[in-house]
């Protein structure tokens, strides 16, 4: 899952998280969890069939504080981890932090995973976990949380990084379940076509690709240059901090149009990293032996925060066009909750597996 | 004759002095030269002869007149004869004046040839030196031929000392490798012997244990006991085996397979993990929570939360799949 880009559009829900996550009485069995490079969202079904996302922004800040700093940031719904007489401001206003005092944020996963700079976090992404997911229904309430496929640019893989956050979740009180964040999208997206598609997952981190047939992923594979890469790359040309880099994008940029020169530099950088994809996507499947040929053209769906920018799918279908793409495609479209689609697809498969 | 006419003055008036050196310069090398005396007795004959034929015809006066005639005609027939030899004098002044020009182009052309003529001869002279220089080296070319020949000679020699030393290493390494292979084998072998020794002697130390509790046993029979030491005896006899040393190396493959199956990473759907949490410590990882050294308000600041789109449809076509069922069936 990709870096926010709800900006202040996104319709927040009334019920409280304590209300929810107390509650066992009204809510499927079942919950999914998207444990993003950027954010970290959570997927719950009332018996209605009402799905609510609860979504926090992957970040902290250290700062200095006193008694006085703590009770104002309670009062002011700011949240802060003290460890070991070290405080951190954590989520959103983290990031609203980290800009105002032109600092960058410290981020617990990097490209993908846990970032190894960033260990000593764990205990935080557990308290953040556990606001997230609240309190199992019952014990082991199954939870099928994301995690990345391998990368094919990048030397190392996702073992420990899947072991920490089952243990995280476990720990919570949840069985936990592994689930490849590409095939959560096609889990999401991708019920009219039979399951049948490829699901690709912009994150901050990485890219996530799944072929799938028939819900089954048939090759999954990501590429380790995400929304955070794009950041990186204008900070560094622009001289400004990657948060600052960040906000800029989610301010509401069209790379179709860019107006100023920092929005130059988006699309400049948003145009490569969907043509590194594209090619990189295009390279695996002609190198895969195992890769299903389809009766019929396919879709593409683009979910996560990366996708969210808007001239993302044209440019996408641009780029598309100038390479031979070894799959039939019929559409290339953006999910219909790019922002929630891994987690609502680790909903749909914990759901479908109670 | 009223008027004498005076020759020498109207020669001397009419004419210029020229040195023999400036007639030189102007390029006459020879001069006809006339006496003046022999000019007025010339004009004395030619006078005295037409006079002499006139004479007899004509009187004093008229003879003064014809002297007067005579004088005026040669003062013009010698005037005439000064300008046509003073334009004489120009055209061979201006002639020499050409002569000089081209002298000097000449002496010009002369001082080139001249420097091409040094020029050709420093040509000539380095021509020659490289000649000397290209004879002196075609006869250090033999020379030079031979010590190449022994340069390859030993170049060669080299090489095959190179490539049998590359062999030699090659098989040096091999036997290192074969070397060290063995004794892991034989590690790997001492490790299940020693194996097999500790469960000899625990299950010793049970027979033991079984001799002592049926020594107490009143009750057991004689044929059980045997048969009891029979399936012991028969156990231990097994231990040491090399049929329980492939038994132990096939547990072992099985650990391999299971390691492998971890390491390869999640990619299908559902897939529980590994049960790792253990092995990845991760009770270190949060042991500043055990510590009670954390301090949060995460639990009572609300998250966002958002209504997402349903996944009722969604969900019910996955379960139909998953029962084998696909639309439109």
């Amino acid at each position: 899952m990709g870096n926010s880009m709800e900006g202040n559009a996104m319709d927040i829900g009334s019920p409280s998280a304590r209300v929810l996550t107390e509650s066992s009485v009204g809510f499927e069995s079942g919950r999914g969890l998207d444990v993003g490079t950027a954010n970290l969202a959570s997927a719950i079904q009332d018996r209605d069939g009402n799905v609510t996302i609860k979504i926090q922004r992957n970040a902290f800040i250290d700062i200095d504080a006193d008694q006085y700093t703590k009770s104002m940031l309670t009062k002011l719904n700011v949240q802060y981890v003290a460890i070991n007489n070290k405080m951190v401001v954590v989520g959103d206003p983290a990031f609203e932090l980290a800009n105002i005092l032109n600092r960058e944020t410290r981020r617990p996963m990097k490209g993908g995973v846990i970032s190894p700079n960033e260990s000593d976090a764990m205990p935080i992404e557990k308290l953040l976990l556990e606001n997230l997911l609240g309190s199992p229904n019952y014990p082991n309430e199954r939870c099928y949380y994301s995690v990345p496929a391998d990368p094919i640019d990048a030397d190392f893989n996702v073992v420990y990084h899947k072991g920490v956050f089952s243990g995280m979740v476990k720990k919570i009180g949840f069985e936990p379940k592994a689930l490849i964040e590409g095939h959560a999208v096609v889990f999401a997206e991708l019920a009219e076509d039979d399951f049948t598609g490829i699901g690709i997952s912009c994150g901050g981190g990485m890219f996530n690709i799944c072929v799938c047939y028939k819900s089954i992923p048939a090759l999954s594979f990501s590429t380790a240059r995400g929304g955070d890469w794009i950041d990186r790359n204008v900070a560094t040309v622009l001289g400004i901090k990657a948060s600052r880099a960040t906000a800029i994008k989610e301010k509401g940029v069209n790379i179709l149009s860019p107006r100023n020169r920092e929005e130059e530099a988006i699309e400049i950088y948003y145009r490569n990293l969907i043509s590194y994809t594209l090619e990189a996507i295009k390279t695996r499947f002609e190198s895969s032996a195992g890769m299903p040929s389809f009766p019929e053209p396919i879709e593409i769906v683009c979910a996560g925060g990366t996708s969210m920018i808007g001239g993302f799918i044209e440019v996408f279908q641009d780029e598309f066009q100038a390479i031979k793409f070894p799959i039939q495609v019929k559409n290339i479209r953006r999910a219909e909750d790019p922002l929630f689609s891994v987690s609502k697809g680790c909903l749909v498969a914990a759901l479908s597996d109670a | 004759m009223t008027e004498t006419l005076d020759i020498n003055k109207v020669i001397n008036t009419s004419t210029s002095s020229v040195s023999l050196d400036d007639l030189e310069k102007k390029g006459f090398k020879q001069v006809k030269v006339l006496n003046q005396a022999n000019i007025t007795r010339l004009i004395g004959e030619a006078v005295d002869r037409v006079l002499l034929e006139r004479a007899k015809e004509i009187g004093k006066e008229e003879r003064e007149k014809v002297i007067k005639e005579a004088r005026t005609q040669f003062e013009s027939l010698a005037k005439k004869r000064i300008e046509k030899e003073r334009g004489r004098i120009e055209e061979l002044e201006a002639e020499s004046q050409t002569l000089g020009t081209e002298v000097e182009t000449l002496k010009k052309r002369l001082s080139a040839t001249v420097e091409m003529q040094a020029q050709r001869d420093q040509a000539l002279a380095r021509v020659q030196a490289l000649e000397e220089e290209v004879r002196r080296l075609k006869e250090s070319v033999p020379g030079l031929l031979s010590e190449l020949e022994k340069a390859r000679a030993e170049a060669q020699r080299l090489r095959t000392e190179a490539s049998q030393a590359v062999s030699l290493q090659s098989e040096l390494l091999r036997g290192k490798a074969q070397i060290e292979r063995l004794d892991a084998e034989a590690r790997s072998l001492r490790q299940a012997v020693g194996e097999s020794e500790k469960r000899a002697a625990q299950l010793e130390g049970q027979l033991a244990a079984k001799d002592e509790e049926l020594a107490k046993s009143s009750g057991a029979s004689g044929a059980h006991m045997e048969q009891l030491l029979e399936a012991v005896s028969d156990r231990l006899s097994k231990v040491a085996q090399p049929t329980e040393i492939s038994q132990i190396m096939l547990s072992l493959d099985g650990l391999s397979r299971r390691l492998s199956n971890i390491s390869s990473g999640g990619g299908h759907g559902g897939d529980a993990g590994p049960d790792i949490s253990s092995d990845f410590a991760l009770n270190r990882l949060f042991d500043t929570e055990k510590e009670g050294g954390v301090e949060s308000n995460v639990n009572k600041v609300k998250v966002k939360e958002t209504q997402a789109s349903n996944v009722k449809s969604a969900l019910a076509k996955l379960k139909r799949l998953q029962k084998g069922v696909t639309d439109g069936e």
